[in-house]
């Protein structure tokens, strides 16, 4: 019976000291945070992606809240979240949300269409499979396949097509340009959202060389250029090329393009 | 004694396909195809137009950049035009292409030099360079800059190892043309002005290492003979300055940083060649091999001959070839067509069977650690495979990656058939 009382006076007093202790530390050790940093990280995208030269969400977060960047450093983040940070932060609301501006597109239709000159065995990545003899495809300027751009996507934005080619969901792209950075034929190009058609080809070859590789890129033909209302597209070295600016989204050029070299995302 | 380096792996050489088969001419093609940049460096400016007539060893191509190599007609004939080719190391590259008259008149620029013995060192690095001479181990780097360090260097080291299994032409080249590779280092020796000069031979061809031994005894050259031990990668250039001399050249740095210059043997006889001969660079010895090809050979072949024309001079292959790969197996490159043309840095064509082509499927890393031993840069081949594999480039740096030579003895040894030097490329490509 003793042993017993002894053991429960012993452990009530040792909880009792250590709660002292750790209600003691508590107020003596206190990080001061700011509420605002919790509060703006919870309306960031939460992905981490990394556009935005930081190393998360959290440590944005922290540089938004301490005046040292400003909410539109985050592409990723919505407009309705990004006037939440500003009324959080107590800023202005006004101009905050507008739309977000860019977004993905990847410019080559080639895919198995396109024409192989070897078969291909080596690791499965762009950056490797461009150094094999400048690229195992026929056309110098073809998507490669090996779906590096897929592999960075931090959102999961791009897929494959059944034609061989990746295709970026626009609804999902955050324009964190990081497929940008890594496609070693520099096919990804940022195309303002509002904005629906873009050029699937970037081959300056002659017409007649693209129709023997592959049949669907740009033979330069200019018809696009004759129907374009607003005179936005123009041929630079065998490429049709959309001048954004002043493109109006009408869409003429797609009807007239023999090859369906012009495409809408 | 017989000296080496750490690391390595002695790998079963294929050789005896064809060691004992004499260097022989072939007869001259019908047409050929001179790439423009068959170096390291610029690309060379056209000097020919379509319809030029031009003879053997007219300079067609020059570059004024510094870092560079001019190229020459390899037959005499007509110019048929400048256009995009195959290449056998970029894959497309704008090449000259040349229609054989079938006279093989000589431009007459091409004399016997007299006196070439009492040339100093500035005239000697003009004829290398007009003579377009490059390494001729297969990096194919401009002769003229090598030679001319920036620092003062104390050895020359002369690289006869051919390490790579199945290549012969160099180890033919040694017992058929001693006298002059001799001569050769002779004149590569005043040209760097050094004291001291080895040949490094492996020592399972024992007839070359005689052969250099007896007519250095015979003609009391100043230059000694290193028998290094048979191992993969010994000729590669760190490798063999350890082996040799026993210095490091430091991570990033060049030969020279640490007093050496490593030239090949073929690169001294083709300099003997240009100086003695007034020869310019338009003819090499060339390893056709391959247990499926008939007739195994060395061949004494004009650049720009395409490689197809050398495989039926050889009489084609038993059964359908798997992979033609310019090169040795290790650190060759596979070609898509039999239409590329020899340039200066071929060294050998190997046939593969598709039985020998066939890639065996990757299989997870079972950290053994052998590409570890093997790895002759003391490197850790299977962590960066790893980084690679699990998507963390970020982590590699801490590896080190760029100290890799990339002679593929990870990749050899790999009992998970890994593709280890694929992913070190990768990494080296993002880091740049």
């Amino acid at each position: 019976m003793k042993g017993i009382i002894s053991a429960i006076l012993t452990l009530s007093g040792l909880g009792f000291s250590f709660g002292v202790l750790l209600a003691w530390a508590s107020k003596k050790f206190h990080v001061k945070t700011d509420p605002r940093v919790e509060k703006i990280t919870g309306l960031l995208p939460g992905i981490n992606c990394g556009a935005c030269g930081e190393a998360g969400c959290a440590s944005l977060a922290e540089l938004i809240a301490a005046d040292k960047a400003d909410v539109h450093v985050c592409v990723a983040c919505s407009p309705e979240n990004r006037i939440a940070i500003a009324s959080v932060l107590g800023l202005s609301t006004e101009g905050v949300g507008r739309r977000l501006s860019q977004a993905a597109v990847i410019g080559c239709g080639g895919g198995n269409r396109c024409k192989n000159k070897f078969a291909y065995r080596g690791l499965a990545d762009c950056r490797v499979a461009v150094s094999a003899m400048g690229g195992y495809k026929e056309c110098r300027f073809a998507c490669l396949e090996q779906g590096t751009c897929i592999q960075v996507c931090p959102v999961g934005a791009i897929s494959m097509q059944p034609e061989g080619v990746p295709k970026v969901i626009s609804e999902k792209c955050i324009g964190c340009k990081k497929c940008i950075a890594v496609c070693p034929r520099r096919l990804i190009m940022m195309v303002d959202r509002d904005k629906d058609v873009y050029i699937n080809c970037h081959s300056h070859d002659k017409g007649a060389l693209i129709m023997k590789k592959c049949g669907v890129g740009c033979i330069a033909c200019g018809k696009c250029v004759k129907a374009c209302p607003s005179q936005a597209i123009t041929l630079i070295d065998n490429l049709a090329v959309i001048d954004y600016g002043k493109c109006t989204n009408c869409k003429q050029c797609v009807a007239v393009c023999p090859t369906k070299t012009i495409a809408i995302r | 004694m017989v000296s080496t380096f750490a690391g390595g792996k002695h790998i079963e050489s294929h050789k005896q396909l064809s060691r004992d088969a004499a260097i022989e001419p072939i007869p001259l093609p019908v047409e050929v195809v001179i790439p423009l940049s068959q170096h390291t460096g610029t690309i060379c400016e056209p000097l020919v137009k379509k319809g030029d007539r031009v003879l053997t060893g007219t300079k067609i191509g020059q570059s004024s950049n510094v870092l560079s190599s001019c190229v020459h007609a390899s037959i005499s004939g007509t110019v048929r035009g400048i256009e995009l080719c195959p290449h056998p190391v970029l894959g497309q590259c704008l090449a000259v292409i040349i229609d054989s008259d079938g006279r093989d008149e000589h431009d007459a620029a091409i004399q016997p030099r007299k006196a070439a013995e009492r040339l100093s060192k500035e005239e000697l690095l003009a004829i290398i360079k007009e003579a377009g001479i490059v390494g001729m181990g297969g990096a194919a780097f401009p002769s003229q800059v090598k030679l001319n360090p920036p620092k003062p260097v104390d050895t020359l080291i002369i690289n006869g190892v051919e390490c790579e299994p199945y290549l012969t032409c160099d180890f033919r080249l040694m017992l058929e043309k001693a006298n002059e590779i001799l001569q050769g280092i002779g004149l590569l020796k005043k040209t760097v002005n050094v004291s001291k000069v080895f040949i490094g031979i492996e020592e399972d061809k024992p007839e070359a290492l005689r052969m250099m031994r007896n007519k250095i005894m015979e003609k009391h050259y100043p230059f000694t003979v290193s028998p290094l031990t048979a191992k993969y990668p010994q000729g590669a250039e760190k490798q063999l300055i350890k082996a040799v001399i026993n210095r490091e050249v430091p991570p990033g740095k060049l030969p020279f940083d640490a007093g050496v210059i490593v030239s090949n043997v073929g690169t001294a006889c083709a300099v003997y060649e240009a100086v003695f001969l007034g020869k310019p660079l338009y003819e090499r010895v060339v390893t056709v091999t391959g247990a499926t090809v008939k007739k195994p050979a060395n061949l004494n072949v004009r650049i720009g001959t395409r490689f197809g024309d050398l495989i039926r001079y050889c009489q084609g292959t038993t059964g359908a070839a798997g992979k033609i790969i310019m090169g040795g197996p290790m650190m060759g490159l596979a070609q898509f067509s039999e239409d590329v043309p020899v340039i200066k840095g071929t060294s050998g064509i190997l046939v593969l069977s598709e039985a020998e082509a066939r890639q065996e499927g990757e299989h997870p890393c079972i950290r053994c650690g052998r590409c570890v031993d093997v790895c002759p840069m003391g490197m850790i081949p299977s962590a960066l495979s790893l980084c690679v594999e699990s998507g963390r480039l970020d982590l590699s740096s801490r590896y080190n990656p760029r100290d890799c030579i990339e002679c593929g003895a990870c990749t050899y040894i790999c009992p998970a058939k890994r593709r280890i030097v694929e992913s070190i490329r990768l990494v080296k490509a993002v880091m740049k």
